[in-house]
């Protein structure tokens, strides 16, 4: 139902976890509403029940790893997960052998990836948008791994 | 057929509130970028959202609340007694907190907490309105108080009842130094009044119950003024709506101290004016 889809695309509740770093990415985020640009309806949500995407920023340790994973399984379904930054992306300067830590894409199915350190605003609310449309084409019902880009 | 077109009006009234507060903020630069349109884009949205974690009980709870809230709405339209209209709202009240309680985790039953605490404070400022309502107009039955209000203002002899009132109006609307915080964090105007454990379309119909229920304390209040009905519903509408805005102004506070402003204010003003028109 395509008017739906749209419906959908005008909400978008976004919850930002921070798992680890210096914090940028999830500045340029708010920075990045309160800009004015031409995406509008995206906000922040403080409650994963309420939440159609997850912003994961910094680098995943094994304790943020679990809190993340929680976050995930209490959204509600259709629901995107979008890797902000280098550090969520790849580990960027901190990923070393045997030092612990994860990118998202090794704990949760990822719907977006955004590189940089610090991403640019309007690409994080580009993505948000883009992974929006995607999830609702793919199989967002039993979140069967990594849905197709 | 006039309670019938009130009734429906006072539910549409509410949304339209909210709509013209982003239709006003999406003018306003530097602001909101949401939509105009947003809280009905939302709530369609979350009828759509399909939650596997929420137990029974929260769908049983959010459809039993809107149910309660739609019959307060109509006894409100009616005219039925004030104190009958209250303890429908408290039903509504409670199985919207038991729903939360339900859900067996952390942030429900935080939330069932705060909402409990919110729950005495109002049922408390509103039986003692009640009673003040009972000394100055000699009913409590809503549609005689209208009309004796609408010859003699009944806001001239209870204007601390009117207060606490709107208070409560205020506290249900999680607005300025009234807000119990009840959903967290929530930043979005259409969630700071709801409880953290629903999500999906429990969540929607909750929301919807909420809407009904801030109608009917608009249309409660809308009796005190000294103006036909119709006008005075769309003023104390007005008050709400600006205090919406003022809310923007007015930072955060923590929700013990939001409990202990609600109890000096709501339930404090409740009170002076009781004890204003039982001894002069």
């Amino acid at each position: 139902m395509n008017w739906l889809n749209r419906i959908r695309m005008r909400s978008i509740s976004v919850f930002i976890v921070q798992a680890g770093g210096c914090r940028d990415c999830a500045l340029q985020f708010l920075m990045a509403l309160s800009e004015n640009n031409e995406i509008k309806g995206i906000t922040v949500t403080g409650n994963p029940k309420h939440a159609d995407c997850l912003l994961v920023c910094g680098c995943i340790n094994e304790k943020s790893k679990e809190k993340i994973t929680e976050i995930y399984e209490k959204m509600p379904a259709p629901k995107a997960v979008i890797a902000v930054g280098a550090c969520a992306c790849s580990g960027s300067l901190f990923r070393r052998e045997n030092s612990g830590l994860y990118t998202v894409e090794e704990i949760l199915p990822v719907n977006s990836w955004i590189r940089g350190c610090a991403p640019g605003t309007t690409e994080i609310l580009e993505a948000i948008v883009r992974a929006m449309e995607n999830v609702k084409e793919n199989h967002y019902r039993n979140d069967e791994g990594r849905n197709d880009l | 057929m006039l309670k019938i077109i009130w009734f429906f009006a006072i539910i549409l009234s509410v949304p339209v509130l909210y709509i013209a507060y982003n239709l006003i903020m999406a003018i306003m630069p530097g602001q909101s970028k949401t939509y105009i349109l947003q809280p009905v884009f939302r709530l369609i949205k979350l009828f759509e959202k399909k939650d596997e974690g929420t137990n029974f009980f929260a769908y049983f709870f959010s459809v039993g609340s809107c149910l309660f809230s739609l019959i307060a709405l109509y006894m409100a339209v009616a005219g039925f007694n004030f104190l009958f209209v209250i303890s429908v709202l408290s039903m509504m009240d409670l199985l919207v907190i038991t729903g939360a309680f339900s859900s067996g985790e952390f942030s429900g039953k935080m939330s069932a907490k705060r909402g409990i605490s919110r729950f005495i404070i109002w049922l408390f400022t509103s039986i003692v309105s009640a009673a003040a309502i009972y000394k100055a107009t000699g009913t409590l039955k809503l549609n005689e108080i209208a009309y004796l209000s609408e010859n003699n203002g009944l806001i001239i002899s209870l204007p601390f009842t009117f207060i606490s009132l709107f208070i409560i109006l205020l506290m249900k609307g999680n607005l300025l130094y009234f807000n119990f915080g009840i959903s967290g964090e929530e930043l979005t105007i259409l969630g700071e009044a709801l409880y953290t454990p629903y999500s999906g379309w429990s969540l929607a119909v909750v929301q919807i119950a909420q809407w009904i229920e801030i109608g009917v304390w608009l249309k409660i209040l809308s009796s005190f003024l000294p103006l036909p009905n119709p006008v005075s519903f769309i003023i104390v509408s007005l008050l709400f709506l600006s205090s919406l805005f003022l809310d923007l102004f007015v930072s955060k506070v923590e929700w013990k101290k939001a409990a202990r402003f609600s109890w000096g204010w709501a339930g404090g003003m409740s009170i002076i004016n009781f004890i204003y028109l039982f001894y002069y």
